[in-house]
C-alpha cells in the first residue's frame, strides 16, 4: 500500500550516552504546564509536547524544554514523520483533553524524552533500523506484588521493566523502551515499558 | 392631620453636610480625606468618588451611602463615626418595574429563608463603561426582592419605569426554584438555587445626570480553592479564564438591642485571570486560599444552562415535563374522541359544543416540550466581576510559572467535571489497581511471552538478609522470594545510593558492554 510501511519494518531505539533517536510519526505539539519537583528542584514552567507514535514502540512522550508559541513551526502540520533526537529525561506535565495519563497520577501526563534535534524524515530515515548500540542498565525491583513478568522501575514510577517471566530484583540491561496505552473507562494510561531485546527479537 | 412623610436619605446628607461646613469635627459623618488617610479611605471612601482612580462612584450616591451608613438611622444600630466602617455594600442605578403575574397581574411575592414576604421587582440596569478609545454597553435585569416594610416606607418611588438608586449590603442567599418542583411532589419546593441578592437599605430617586450602574464592594477571605472557567469573548473571539472565587467575611456585629451577634456573610465573585499574568492587580491573591481581600466589582447577569447530565435533578425533572405534557395531550385527544363518540348519532345542528382541551399535532406538542424543558434547563444568575483588588493579607506569593500552574490544574479540574456523562450510564472513576491491571495486560498482549533471557548482574543483585514475618509468601520460589520485603526496599533506596552510582558508571564500562554483548552485537551487526 502506497504510502504505508510494510508491517516487517521496525524501529527501536537507540541508546548511547542516555541518547534516543526516534523515528515515527508525531501529534499535534501543545504547550502544558510541567509539573514541578521539589525534591529535584525542577521547577514549574510552560514546555511544548507532543506525542511519537509507531507500532514498534507505541506513544511515547516528547517534549521541548520551553514553550514554543505557535508550536514548532513547519513540524507543527498535522502528523508529520520526523527522526527525532532527544535524551531520555522523565517528567510530567498536567494532562489536557486527550493527552495519555500517568499509571499513578490521573492527572499527570507522562513525558520520556527531552528533545534536543528534530527533522523531518527523508526516504532514507524510513528504512533505516535504529536499533540499541549499547544496551543501558536498569535497577528493577518488585514493587507491585505483580507476577507476570512487570517490575517497577526505582524512582520512575510510571517506567515499568519487562521480563515475561518473573525476576529477582536487581541491575537489568535494556536497549528499548515501548509505550503502552490502556484504555479504562474515558482515559487512556500510559506506562512506559523498558525491556532488553535479543538479537533474533530484534 | 398628620401625614407619613418618609424620609430622604438624600435629605440628610444634604443636612448633614450643611452642619459639617459649620461644625467639622461635631459631626456622625467625618468627611474623609483619602490622601491623608488611607486605611480609612478603603472602607469610608471606597464609594467616594475622585481621588482613589479605582473607586468611581458619583457624588450623590456616596452622600446617599454616608448617611445610610453612619446617620441618624443606622440600619445597623450603630451611629457616628464607627458606623462608616462597612465592608459589604452595594449601590444599583436602574429602572424600577414590578413584577406581575401575566394571568391577573397581580404582584408577584416571594419567602424569604426567614419566613420574610417580599415583593419581587425587576431593576433594568444600563451599564456603560468607557475609556478615552472604546465604550462597552451591558443591560440587564437584576431580580430585587422587596420587604414589605421598605416597600411601604418607599411606595412613591416603587413605580415601574422610575429610575431609582438601591443601597444595600449584597448577599448570597439560597432560594428554591419552583421550575424545579416537579422531582417528587407538588409539596417538593423545588431545587435548591443560590443567588446573590441585595438587601435594600434604602432607595432614592436617580437625578437624570446619573448614569445606570451596579457596584459592590466586600471584604473576606478566600473561602475555597478557585474554579476556573473559560468564557468565549464574542463569536470568533478568544477564550478567556475566568476564577470563580467565594469570598467569606466573618464578623461580630452589635444589634439594635446591644447584644453582639456574629455575621457570616459569603459572596462567589469572578475574576478574569491570564497564566501569562496578573491582570487585574492583586488577583494571584484571590487564587489563593485563606487570602483576605477587599473587592470592588460589577453586577451582572448570565444566563447559565443547568447540564442534565451532571444534574440528576433536572435531568429527572426534563423526563417528567415531557411525559406531563404528552399525558395531558393524550388525556385531551381522549376526550375528544370520547365526545365526538357520544355526539356522532347527534344532528349537527343539536350537538353540545367540546369545551375541552384541544389536543396538540405531534409537532407541536414537541414543540412546547422542548420550550417547557428549556425554560427548566435555564437559569439566570447574578454575577459580580471583579474590577479592583485591594490585597489585605496573603498567604503566600505566586510566581507567572506557579500561577500558570494553579490555572492549568483547575481548568483541568473543571473540564473533568464537566465531561462527566449522564447520571444513568455514569462510571466510577478507574481505580489505581483496575489501571494497574488494564496496564498489565496491555503490557503482556503487546510485547508478548518473554523474549530476553537477561540476567540480574550478580555484583549488584541483593539477597535477602531476613524476611519480614508480614511479607506474603512467595509464588515463584527462590527467584520470587528475592523480589519481597526487605530486599525490594533496599533495592530501591540503593538506587540514590552506592549502587545508583555504580549503575551509572557501569554504563560507559567494559563491564557493562561485555555483560550484554549480545545485545551490542545484534546492534552492530544491523548498522
Amino acid at each position: 500500500m502506497p504510502g504505508r510501511l510494510p508491517v516487517t519494518w521496525r524501529t527501536t531505539l537507540l541508546v548511547m550516552n542516555n541518547q534516543v533517536t526516534l523515528v515515527g510519526w508525531t501529534s499535534a505539539w501543545h504547550t502544558r504546564v510541567r509539573i514541578g519537583d521539589a525534591r529535584t528542584n525542577v521547577p514549574a514552567s510552560r514546555i511544548t509536547v507532543t506525542w511519537m507514535h509507531h507500532r514498534a514502540y507505541g506513544t511515547i512522550g516528547v517534549y521541548w524544554p520551553e514553550a514554543v508559541p505557535g508550536g514548532m513551526g513547519t513540524l507543527g502540520t498535522e502528523r508529520p514523520w520526523v527522526v527525532l533526537v532527544g535524551v531520555i529525561a522523565p517528567c510530567a506535565v498536567v494532562a489536557h483533553g486527550n493527552d495519555p495519563r500517568g499509571e499513578y497520577d490521573g492527572q499527570a501526563a507522562p513525558l520520556l524524552i527531552r528533545v534536543t534535534q528534530i527533522r523531518r524524515a527523508t526516504a532514507a530515515d524510513r528504512g533505516r533500523r535504529v536499533l540499541l548500540e549499547h544496551p543501558a542498565w536498569m535497577q528493577v525491583r518488585h514493587c507491585r506484588g505483580v507476577t507476570n513478568g512487570v517490575l517497577g522501575i526505582g524512582t520512575q514510577r510510571d517506567m515499568t521493566y519487562w521480563s515475561g517471566i518473573d525476576l529477582p530484583p536487581g541491575r537489568y540491561p535494556w536497549n528499548t523502551v515501548h509505550g503502552v496505552v490502556g484504555t479504562v473507562g474515558r482515559e487512556r494510561y500510559l506506562r512506559y515499558v523498558v525491556r532488553a531485546v535479543r538479537k533474533e527479537a530484534a | 392631620m398628620v401625614t407619613y412623610q418618609p424620609t430622604s436619605w438624600r435629605e440628610v446628607a444634604e443636612q448633614v453636610a450643611q452642619e459639617e461646613a459649620v461644625q467639622p469635627t461635631d459631626t456622625a459623618v467625618q468627611p474623609t480625606d483619602t490622601a491623608a488617610q488611607p486605611e480609612e479611605s478603603l472602607n469610608g471612601v471606597a464609594v467616594e468618588a475622585g481621588d482613589d482612580p479605582g473607586v468611581v462612584l458619583p457624588k450623590q450616591v456616596s452622600l446617599i451611602l454616608e448617611a445610610a451608613m453612619a446617620g441618624v438611622h443606622a440600619p445597623a444600630g450603630r451611629s457616628g463615626a464607627e458606623g462608616r466602617t462597612y465592608t459589604n455594600m452595594g449601590v444599583i442605578v436602574g429602572q424600577i418595574e414590578a413584577v406581575r403575574r401575566r394571568r391577573d397581574d397581580r404582584h408577584v411575592t416571594t419567602r424569604s429563608a426567614q419566613g420574610d414576604q417580599r415583593l419581587a421587582y425587576h431593576l433594568t440596569v444600563n451599564d456603560v463603561a468607557s475609556d478615552d478609545e472604546s465604550v462597552s454597553t451591558t443591560r440587564y435585569r437584576f431580580p430585587i426582592g422587596m420587604s414589605t416594610e421598605m416597600h411601604t416606607r418607599y411606595r412613591h418611588l416603587l413605580e415601574d419605569g422610575k429610575r431609582v438608586i438601591l443601597v444595600g449590603p449584597v448577599m448570597f442567599e439560597r432560594s428554591y426554584d419552583p421550575g424545579l418542583r416537579q422531582t417528587r411532589d407538588m409539596l417538593d419546593p423545588g431545587m435548591p438555587v443560590w443567588n446573590v441578592r441585595i438587601e435594600v437599605l434604602t432607595i432614592e430617586e436617580a437625578p437624570d445626570d446619573l448614569a445606570d450602574f451596579g457596584k459592590v464592594v466586600f471584604e473576606g477571605e478566600v473561602a475555597r480553592e478557585a474554579r476556573y472557567i473559560r468564557r468565549l469573548s464574542g463569536p470568533g473571539g478568544t477564550m478567556d479564564t475566568y476564577a470563580e472565587v467565594l469570598l467569606r467575611d466573618r464578623r461580630i456585629m452589635k444589634s439594635a438591642s446591644g447584644v453582639p451577634r456574629p455575621v457570616v456573610t459569603t459572596l462567589p465573585v469572578e475574576v478574569l485571570v491570564m497564566p501569562e499574568m496578573e491582570i487585574i492587580p492583586g488577583s494571584d491573591a484571590l487564587l489563593i486560599q485563606g487570602s483576605r481581600v477587599r473587592i470592588e466589582g460589577h453586577l451582572g447577569m448570565r444566563m447559565i444552562r443547568r447540564n442534565p447530565r451532571r444534574n440528576k435533578v433536572v435531568h429527572t425533572v426534563l423526563g417528567r415535563v415531557a411525559e406531563d405534557l404528552r399525558q395531558r395531550n393524550a388525556d385531551a385527544a381522549e376526550r375528544l374522541a370520547a365526545y365526538r363518540a357520544e355526539t356522532a348519532d347527534v344532528p349537527r345542528g343539536q350537538r353540545t359544543g367540546y369545551s375541552g382541551p384541544q389536543p396538540l399535532d405531534a409537532a407541536t406538542l414537541e414543540r412546547r416540550i422542548g420550550f417547557a424543558q428549556r425554560n427548566v434547563v435555564e437559569q439566570e444568575l447574578v454575577q459580580i466581576e471583579v474590577g479592583a483588588i485591594t490585597v489585605i493579607t496573603q498567604r503566600a506569593t505566586l510566581d507567572d510559572a506557579q500561577r500558570a500552574d494553579v490555572i492549568t490544574r483547575g481548568l483541568e479540574r473543571s473540564r473533568r467535571r464537566g465531561t462527566t456523562g449522564s447520571p444513568a450510564e455514569e462510571a466510577p472513576r478507574a481505580t489505581e489497581r483496575e489501571r494497574q491491571a488494564t496496564l498489565d495486560t496491555e503490557t503482556a498482549a503487546v510485547l508478548g511471552p518473554a523474549q530476553t533471557e537477561a540476567e540480574p548482574d550478580g555484583a549488584v543483585a541483593k539477597r535477602p538478609r531476613r524476611r519480614p514475618a508480614a511479607m506474603e509468601e512467595p509464588q515463584g520460589g527462590s527467584v520470587a522470594a528475592a523480589g519481597d520485603g526487605e530486599d525490594a526496599r533496599q533495592t530501591a533506596s540503593d538506587l540514590d545510593g552506592e549502587d545508583a552510582r555504580q549503575t551509572a558508571s557501569d554504563l560507559d564500562g567494559e563491564d557493562a558492554r561485555q555483560t550484554a554483548s549480545d545485545l551490542a552485537d545484534d546492534a552492530a551487526g544491523d548498522e
